[in-house]
């Protein structure tokens, strides 16, 4: 009836309120949920689409065994959030249906971010590296022109409507003349694609020059570099000729961010043993360098850092202790006024608050190997992701899709190295992640499990990547169950 | 020769720890599901001695404390019967989620307006 005819027929637009309360006559059905234990009281329940509610752990049979009185907080909470549907609420499972579809938008979108590995040299000579750069005068480790003009056909066959192209090496200016040759190239193929185009160089900035940020000025290329903490770590993290890395990488930060704009170049760090134990000098050196974010990572079981054993020098339990140590040291600068972010709890914010998903490739799900993310080698060779390449630099080429010389867009996107892991990692049907309460937020990591344990799809009772995220995730929920303050500083965080 | 120990939970002599479920109550797939997840913990071996009766040996690394175990074995009764509900909720809203997924991936509405 509407509220013409409503009013008409009873002299008030409105409904009587018990015409509100249909629920109470006829009681509720529940939603797809699924949940986790918080700590020793509390549950998360979690939807399909990713929200949550935290309740009392008695109260979980109470409500699958439908006996939640209908009117109540909990009652209205639930509904609310669409845990349980009743006769008031039959537009639950239309948005139930819509936030579904927007948060797999982006697989429709498909392949985005396409890695040109333009060289494998290095002027570093870094003990955690991941990638096994080679030394400077070995060119053979070079992308030549015709390899870089097939990966990027291959590039605009995408039908992402967004592309990204990021140079990485080795040390990517040490091929600087590559990268100028595939932006031009790049540039002209985009004026009949149309693309929103972008251009990431991945470098540790000790070889800007003049030249190189004129051209990224010109182009519009960000720059991304590798910060790992204040002066004597970040040195001993990334050791180079005259022990001048720490100085080299400010100093190329600070002309970058006057030529190109301070929101132009963006820095990672790495956690290495001797970062355990100084969570606050990094997150520090960050601040003192203007940054307003940090991504606090731990190292990868790839490349240098597992032959030089750096990677097996703590386990996720210690990295866990500094995360948190960082995490609480940064909530507490935001409560002091300084507006600082933690990449990886933004991540996670974003896929507990946004509508969208995320185009983080290890937090989808299937995993965005091929499909979000897709790496060309120096040598004309195909991988699923960055990490992929790590691992056949190992002398392991499981994820190798094919050679760009050799294999047509077609056979390299429907191989079945690429088809076989991204179905292996979709968690709706992974075991220990199926029916995980964290699930909506997580994803799976098939490169890293075929690493650690042999096999795409893993033990998640024994992943250093399932212990990491579930740590995490239950600390985020404690944090803005338990502390308002610090729920307004996350949620400040969780924007798309 | 076993020890009774509380709720259910005996030790026997090697250390590792027995729980017995009542398949009356519990379902074999929880029960499995749960040792799964606690692979890190211990191993588990199931062994159904009656129609309605499943036991669970745990057995732990030798640095395993006796505390230690206790927990473990609680929190895998925990564990079963958080299971055990999953699958409850799951099987009971498999329809619906079916239902959300085929309109999410519809280009027409599957629901009527009533």
């Amino acid at each position: 009836m509407s509220a013409i005819e409503l009013a008409t027929k009873t002299g008030s637009p409105f409904n009587d309120l018990n015409a509100y309360n249909q629920s109470l006559k006829t009681g509720y059905r529940l939603l797809p949920f699924k949940f986790i234990r918080l700590d020793d009281k509390r549950m998360v329940l979690t939807n399909e689409v990713g929200e949550f509610l935290v309740i009392e752990q008695d109260y979980l049979r109470a409500i699958v065994n439908k006996s939640i009185e209908a009117g109540s907080q909990l009652y209205n909470n639930l509904k609310s959030k669409h845990f349980l549907i009743d006769d008031d609420s039959s537009i639950a499972l239309e948005l139930l249906a819509m936030k579904s579809r927007t948060k797999m938008q982006q697989i429709s979108n498909f392949t985005g971010l396409h890695i040109f590995v333009v060289s494998l040299r290095c002027d570093h000579s870094c003990p955690y590296c991941q990638v096994s750069r080679q030394s400077e005068d070995k060119l053979a480790f070079d992308m030549s022109n015709d390899t870089a003009i097939k990966c990027l056909e291959f590039t605009f066959r995408s039908p992402s409507p967004s592309i990204k192209i990021e140079f990485q090496g080795g040390e990517p200016l040490l091929n600087f003349d590559l990268i100028k040759f595939i932006v031009i190239e790049a540039e002209k193929k985009n004026e009949v694609h149309n693309k929103d185009l972008e251009f990431v160089i991945a470098t540790n900035l000790a070889l800007l020059t003049d030249e190189i940020l004129s051209f990224c000025l010109e182009h519009r290329i960000y720059l991304s570099t590798s910060l790992d903490g204040p002066e004597d770590l970040h040195v001993a993290n990334r050791p180079r000729p005259g022990a001048d890395s720490y100085q080299r990488v400010i100093q190329g930060i600070n002309r970058a961010r006057a030529i190109l704009g301070p929101d132009k170049v963006s820095a990672l760090m790495t956690t290495t043993a001797a970062s355990l134990t100084r969570a606050k000098n990094i997150v520090d050196e960050y601040l003192l360098q203007g940054f307003n974010s940090i991504f606090l990572r731990p190292l990868s079981p790839y490349g240098f850092a597992v032959k030089t054993k750096w990677y097996q020098s703590y386990d996720i339990q210690n990295w866990l202790k500094f995360y948190f140590e960082g995490l609480d040291y940064i909530i507490n600068l935001n409560k002091q006024g300084y507006f600082f972010v933690e990449q990886y709890a933004a991540i996670i914010l974003n896929k507990m608050f946004s509508p969208q998903g995320t185009g983080y490739v290890d937090l989808q799900s299937p995993a965005g190997l091929g499909i979000s993310a897709i790496l060309f080698n120096y040598n004309a060779e195909v991988y699923a992701s960055d990490e992929a390449r790590m691992l056949a630099e190992m002398g392991d080429k499981t994820f190798c899709l094919g050679n760009i010389n050799q294999h047509t867009y077609e056979q390299i996107m429907l191989s079945e190295a690429l088809l076989n892991p991204i179905e292996q990692s979709i968690v709706e049907s992974v075991p220990g992640c199926n029916d995980c309460g964290f699930q909506p937020y997580c994803g799976s990591d098939p490169i890293y499990h075929h690493a650690t344990q042999k096999d795409s799809i893993g033990h998640k009772a024994l992943s250093g990547f399932c212990k990491k995220n579930m740590a995490i995730m239950r600390r985020l929920i404690c944090l803005m169950e338990d502390d308002p303050q610090a729920k307004q500083i996350l949620l400040n965080w969780a924007k798309p | 020769m076993s020890q009774t120990e509380d709720s259910g939970v005996r030790t026997s002599d090697d250390g590792s720890l027995l729980v017995l479920f009542d398949l009356r109550i519990y379902k074999i797939s929880a029960i499995k599901k749960a040792a799964y997840k606690f692979a890190s913990d211990c191993s588990v071996l199931l062994k159904q001695l009656s129609v309605d009766q499943l036991e669970a040996h745990l057995s732990f690394s030798d640095n395993t404390d006796a505390c230690a175990k206790k927990i473990i074995a609680r929190a895998f009764c925990n564990e079963v019967i958080d299971q055990d509900l999953r699958e409850q909720i799951a099987q009971e809203t498999e329809a619906t989620r079916n239902l959300i997924l085929a309109q999410a991936f519809s280009k027409t509405s599957l629901l009527t307006q009533e």
